[in-house]
């Protein structure tokens, strides 16, 4: 297959970190008819789309090639390679996937579309009744809020895409944008933690539930950290962004599902999570791999936290006894849904691992839970209230079941916030071992010349009369005791 | 800085334009020196880090940016600071067409049918045709001798300069002169001459067996590319205004500096 060339087409360039993952896999899943995806998405999700006919448009030459080469065999897929405004406005397509935002859909040999031009592209192609999944990078994400410094990329040749006027500013104006141009939002979801990989998918209504908020602090507590350099994890964030209802507001990016007005049979969950699918249902929130409910609660983790911020030590020690001398003990307090009776709820994961980041996972896994939890005291603000060393050994002793945990594994901080504290803990360690340091040599000194004057008092002693004969009456019973003992051996 | 910015006399071009008499300074910097799709610079161009890179054009400059290069400054074109210092008189007659068949540069060799070529320019030009030749071509006296049986004026611009020898300070000024004499420019490529011809109010066009270099490698697409993105451009018959308005894009010449500002970008601060 050789890739159909539209113009503005790249013969240089490759885009890197596609749209990718397994939730947006599932989204792409549930594409159907004639499918259109526009910009760069990884293979996988392109090959998890269910339909016969898929059009790819990509703007980077060697990524047509590459994709074509890769479906060469693969009957009813065309790879198109250049800029979104070279597509030709006819409505040809029942879905178009475009899970990777319009920010990558123009090219350097073609003026900047506006982000509403893009949309209005990918409108043309849809045809009545068509479905449009569209993603939106949020400039004002956690990601970006939270970002290091990093020099402009090779992609960065345009202006700032945030500047564009026509650029929705929140997921509201997104949704009225779709619905003006007669649109039906069918479902909305914000994305974290980073716009081309989340791995929570979870809509407005679910964010602003409080009886989800234990649950959802878990989840975006689990969900990893944002591609790239990072001035802070934002991890520690997730309960107050969704006390604040700032989550939606805050996240990455946004993902909607929209539809010319039609049948649009298959239901779209409230959320995706690697746990599985949250649905509302008349019996409350679900999640599709657990039965019932989802419970009400806290995330153990944070209500630890809120204990020992708040000095609480009973109702700390307790949370750690339930959690340590229960069968969930070697869960990580961050996947631990307290109940408002005290009971503690594992949350379902298909695959415990594939609920951490990669990287991270191994790393803690060789450690447990109450080592992990240990680390999250130092790093979440409260190393003044624990020890530096051993503080996993104390929260064992503290919660009835003393032993050794594993080693902790030694990890490097990657994060500003995280490194700065871990400097100033260690800078603190240091000056405190400096201070015992010269106490100790104050005091060695001070015992030293106690030592010289005793010896000192003893030297001008034995120079009187009385000490000199009193030498003499020791010299003679220690050779008395040593003759007695020669006799005594004699005798034997 | 490097020789090539003294190609076509380039650099004497934007002397003259930041009030330079004399020769022009070092320009600290690369300077393009020719139309091209990639990064604006020839593929064996070497690169010194933190040098910056003067491009003609804003689309230049994405693309340049998007293959790694940084301190990328868009300038415009010597051709078009020429052409906005030296307006057209008024009451001139225009006559004919100029023809620039596609030429190799310095140990290039151009493989193609000359004879085919000529029929094709007969065929299509109705007025009379000057043929500009690279100077390798004007001294291979069978190639010259073709044009010049065919009924074609041959003429040659000059040697562009290399290596700081046999600079031609006037290169571009006899070049403008000579395309402002003829109402039709054209050749069998698109290339900068097409370009530096419409904004010299010439009508374009592009035709005729584009011929290739001897073992040419079609970079950043390559001929075919240049056929798709700039469709509008060939033909014997092309949209004038149309023409123009991607001529100042290519060239710059609706983003030329003020003298002060190139001076800076140049360090030329002895003017």
């Amino acid at each position: 297959m050789t890739p159909l060339l539209l113009g503005g087409e790249m013969p240089h360039w490759s885009d890197h970190a596609p749209a990718r993952g397994a939730l947006l896999r599932e989204l792409a899943a549930t594409a159907h008819g004639h499918v259109l995806v526009v910009g760069p998405h990884e293979p996988e999700l392109v090959e998890a789309i269910p339909a016969r006919q898929v059009t790819v448009l990509v703007r980077g030459v060697p990524d047509a090639d590459a994709l074509a080469a890769r479906w060469a065999d693969r009957a009813g897929v065309q790879v198109c390679c250049g800029s979104l405004e070279k597509l030709a406005a006819v409505p040809a397509y029942d879905t178009v996937v475009a899970l990777d935002g319009l920010d990558r859909t123009g090219s350097t040999e073609t003026a900047d579309l506006p982000w509403a031009a893009g949309v209005a592209q990918l409108l043309a192609v849809l045809r009545p009744g068509g479905r449009l999944l569209l993603s939106l990078a949020n400039p004002a994400g956690l990601h970006r809020l939270y970002a290091g410094a990093v020099a402009p990329g090779d992609a960065e040749w345009s202006g700032y895409p945030a500047a564009d006027p026509t650029r929705p500013a929140g997921l509201e104006p997104l949704r009225a944008h779709l619905r003006s141009a007669g649109l039906d939002v069918l479902r909305d979801w914000s994305a974290y933690p980073s716009p081309q990989s989340p791995a929570v998918l979870v809509n407005e209504d679910a964010l602003t539930e409080p009886d989800l908020h234990g649950y959802l602090t878990s989840a975006l507590r689990r969900a990893g950290l944002p591609d790239g350099p990072l001035l802070a994890d934002p991890r520690p964030l997730a309960a107050d962004l969704l006390r604040q209802r700032l989550a939606a507001a805050l996240a990455p990016a946004w993902i909607v599902a929209a539809a010319y007005p039609g049948h649009h049979p298959s239901p779209l969950p409230d959320g995706l999570l690697t746990d599985g699918h949250l649905v509302r249902t008349s019996a409350g929130w679900t999640l599709s791999t657990a039965s019932g409910p989802i419970p009400a609660g806290a995330c153990l983790h944070d209500a630890l936290l809120a204990a020992a911020r708040t000095g609480d030590q009973p109702e700390f020690r307790t949370l750690l006894t339930t959690w340590q001398s229960g069968p969930h003990a070697t869960v990580p307090a961050d996947a631990l849904l307290l109940t408002p009776d005290g009971d503690l709820h594992p949350i379902p994961s298909p695959s415990p691992s594939s609920s951490r980041p990669a990287g991270e996972g191994a790393a803690m896994g060789e450690m447990s839970a109450l080592r992990c939890f240990a680390v999250a005291l130092q790093n979440e603000g409260l190393a003044h209230l624990w020890p530096a060393d051993g503080a996993a050994e104390l929260l064992a002793a503290m919660s009835g079941h003393p032993r050794t945990p594993p080693p902790a594994t030694r990890i490097t901080p990657s994060t500003l916030r995280e490194l700065t504290a871990s400097h100033d803990r260690l800078a603190a360690q240091l000056a405190e071992a400096r201070s015992q340091l010269t106490w100790y040599e104050q005091r060695t000194a001070t015992l030293q010349s106690d030592l010289a004057r005793a010896y000192k008092i003893i030297t001008v002693l034995k120079a009187t009369t009385g000490g000199r004969a009193a030498t003499a009456v020791l010299g003679g019973v220690r050779r008395g005791k040593r003759l007695a003992t020669a006799a005594l051996r004699r005798l034997r | 800085m490097h020789h090539a910015n003294h190609y076509y006399g380039h650099s004497f071009v934007l002397a003259r334009y930041c009030g330079f008499e004399a020769d022009p300074p070092r320009i600290h910097g690369y300077l393009q020196h020719g139309w091209n799709i990639g990064d604006g610079l020839a593929p064996d161009h070497e690169f010194v880090p933190g040098i910056p890179t003067f491009v003609w054009s804003e689309r230049t400059r994405r693309r340049a940016w998007s293959m790694g290069r940084r301190q990328v400054h868009v300038v415009g074109a010597p051709w078009a600071y020429l052409t906005a210092m030296e307006p057209e008189p008024a009451g001139d007659e225009r006559e004919g067409t100029i023809w620039y068949p596609f030429h190799g540069w310095e140990g290039q060799h151009v493989e193609g049918d000359h004879d085919r070529l000529i029929a094709e320019i007969r065929d299509t030009e109705t007025g009379p045709v000057t043929v500009c030749l690279y100077w390798q071509e004007y001294r291979t006296v069978r190639v010259r001798r073709r044009y010049e049986q065919a009924g074609f004026r041959v003429i040659c611009h000059g040697y562009r300069g290399g290596w700081w020898k046999d600079l031609d300070p006037g290169f571009l000024a006899r070049q403008l002169a000579e395309q402002r004499r003829h109402r039709r420019i054209a050749s069998n490529r698109l290339c900068s001459a097409v370009f530096y011809g419409i904004l010299a109010g010439c009508e374009p066009a592009v035709y005729g067996d584009p011929m290739q270099l001897q073992g040419e490698q079609d970079l950043f697409g390559g001929r075919s590319r240049i056929r798709r993105q700039w469709a509008d451009l060939h033909g014997p018959k092309i949209d004038t205004a149309t023409a123009h308005a991607i001529a100042v894009d290519e060239l710059g010449a609706d983003r030329l500096l003020s003298a002060a500002e190139l001076r800076h970008l140049f360090h030329w601060t002895t003017a």
